[in-house]
């Protein structure tokens, strides 16, 4: 750093070299390297997204690598980006005040498909969970494991299992602060992506007090997920309603109002192709009862697992189904496995209790 | 260096992947830098920086076909971004930065010292910018810092260039007249936490452990 703050401005001298004198240079500062690095992945990212997205366009096949992408959107790096919406619920994981109720297991052999008995089911178990009290000066909490598959490179590259913490805020109105995740030791803010003002509540941003406000009717909740739903991501009829089952579990695993809760979930049982999945098991080889669905036109399928006896959320698991570009048959996409849920008053603060409310 | 930001430019407005790595490798630095005068905060530097790359990918067929250097379109976008984010953070920055460098920064033993003062400066420098409006804010930060002639910091800030003059020249006389108020009084009027000039940065430690 030069010291050239002159102190006479007598010595008059014209334009930027004068002000240049009157006060001192800032000195030049590095990016941190990994910041750098992180940052850089995100606009590639975001290039990769939109490149996808155009030529799926242009594709008039379809070949639904829009889809694809939704994993890569909870890739690590990008997750920080969309923290927000990996939060998860007390009324799902909080395994509700003892609920043990009457014949939980499926019964299987519904007209929608065989998912929706058993998802009938998990919604009335939602239904039983208290209403928590969530001000909006608060934030949600959820500790989940994941595991998730890296797009970015044209190929999935699934990733070690960890642990992410992530605290979402609660504020109503356009947010540029949206919360912390803190995974691998590292506490990083979570920051609205684009524009300028920030992001509102809403899909992007699901706080406690704008879920409750979603439609209690599933008929008309679904058709306000698909509304909501980009209408690029519809591939040939059935995109569109892997879209939208795929919208609810994103929804799902946050801190929900047990109404709305309820009606994700009798959405659900009304998309189509939507089945059992006795299998299915979580992130950590947790099994119980699931529910999937798998989208031709991508060659994927997601599958949401819940506790046996409680029918709350316990994971999901993302995983290719046949031979793509990105991957082989069976190549895991993403998978989360719920640990914890609650709502704190501080960001980074941990829970207390495993629930006080 | 000029052709080859000839030919960066096309391949940017053609939306090539690696022309926007290149752009990133080569002007992250420089707008992380740009955004750091503006709001003397390091993570909402970065923000500015990320979303400035981001908004650059976004906007990218707006670029003019012609014209030398970049730098100028992205600087434009992160003064905008910056003026955002200043707006959104100036509750949280309570006017003066608190927060540390960047660990990478200060993990740079040799330096440490070094780059304590510089901080420190970089608050100084915040607090007289702090005195400007923000659009003479800008073009100082700008025209003197990042180093962009009258022409450059035009396109950037998307005024005629004679603008860019006046706002020079309106700073200039305001930061004269604050250099002098600081010289002629032996205890500045300064509000708390302001200060300009090496009289005041030598003060700065003692404040900071006050603050």
């Amino acid at each position: 750093m030069t010291n050239h703050h002159a102190r006479r401005p007598q010595a008059r001298r014209t334009g930027a070299a004068e002000i240049a004198t009157l006060l001192p240079a800032p000195a030049e500062w590095d990016v941190p390297g990994e910041r750098h690095l992180h940052h850089k992945e995100r606009l590639m990212r975001q290039i990769d997204r939109d490149h996808s997205r155009t030529s799926a366009r242009t594709d008039s096949g379809g070949r639904a690598s829009r889809r694809l992408l939704r994993p890569a959107v909870m890739a690590p790096v990008a997750a920080l980006a969309v923290g927000a919406a990996i939060l998860t619920s007390v009324t799902i994981t909080g395994g509700g005040p003892s609920t043990a109720g009457p014949s939980r297991h499926p019964a299987a052999g519904e007209s929608a498909g065989t998912g929706s008995a058993l998802l009938v089911q998990v919604s009335r178990a939602a239904l039983e969970n208290d209403e928590v009290a969530v001000r909006d000066d608060q934030f949600t909490y959820r500790r989940a494991t994941v595991r998730e598959a890296d797009l970015t490179s044209g190929k999935a590259v699934v990733g070690p299992l960890r642990t992410v913490e992530s605290w979402a805020s609660q504020k109503q109105g356009p947010q540029r602060r949206l919360g912390v995740v803190r995974t691998d030791g590292e506490t990083l803010p979570v920051n609205a992506e684009l524009g300028d003002d920030g992001t509102p509540p809403g899909l992007g941003r699901p706080t406690y007090r704008w879920l409750a406000t979603l439609p209690a009717d599933p008929d008309e909740l679904l058709a306000y997920l698909e509304a909501k739903t980009p209408k690029t991501a519809e591939v040939k009829g059935q995109g569109h309603d892997q879209a939208a089952f795929e919208q609810i579990g994103s929804i799902i695993n946050q801190v929900v109002p047990p109404r709305t809760a309820a009606a994700l979930y009798q959405a659900a049982a009304r998309i189509p192709g939507v089945e059992e999945a006795p299998r299915a098991h979580d992130a950590i080889g947790r099994r119980g009862v699931g529910i999937a669905r798998e989208d031709a036109a991508s060659g994927t399928r997601t599958e949401w697992v819940f506790d046996k006896d409680g029918l709350t959320l316990l994971g999901t698991r993302s995983y290719l189904v046949k031979n793509t570009a990105y991957g082989k048959k069976g190549t895991l996409l993403s998978s989360t496995a719920e640990l914890q849920h609650a709502v704190v008053d501080t960001p980074g603060q941990a829970p207390v209790s495993r629930r006080d409310s | 260096m000029s052709d080859s930001e000839n030919n960066l430019r096309r391949r940017v407005r053609a939306g090539e992947r690696d022309a926007f790595a290149e752009l990133y490798e080569r002007h992250a630095r420089t707008v992380y830098n740009h955004g750091l005068r503006l709001t003397s905060d390091w993570s909402t530097a970065e923000e500015v920086m990320s979303d400035t790359f981001l908004a650059a990918w976004q906007a990218r067929e707006r670029l003019e076909p012609e014209g030398d250097s970049l730098v100028p379109w992205l600087l434009g976008i992160a003064t905008h971004k910056a003026g955002n984010a200043r707006r959104g953070a100036r509750r949280r920055l309570a006017f003066l930065a608190r927060q540390p460098p960047p660990p990478d920064v200060t993990d740079f033993a040799p330096e440490v010292a070094g780059r304590i003062d510089d901080a420190r400066r970089l608050r100084a420098v915040h607090a007289a910018l702090s005195r400007l409006r923000r659009q003479e804010r800008e073009v100082l930060a700008l025209c003197v810092w990042s180093g962009l002639d009258y022409g450059q910091t035009a396109e950037a800030l998307g005024v005629a260039v004679g603008t860019v003059r006046s706002r020079l020249s309106r700073a200039r006389t305001k930061l004269a007249r604050l250099t002098d108020e600081e010289q002629a009084n032996t205890e500045p009027l300064l509000r708390r936490g302001e200060v300009v000039g090496e009289a005041a940065l030598a003060a700065l430690p003692v404040r900071e452990d006050t603050v």
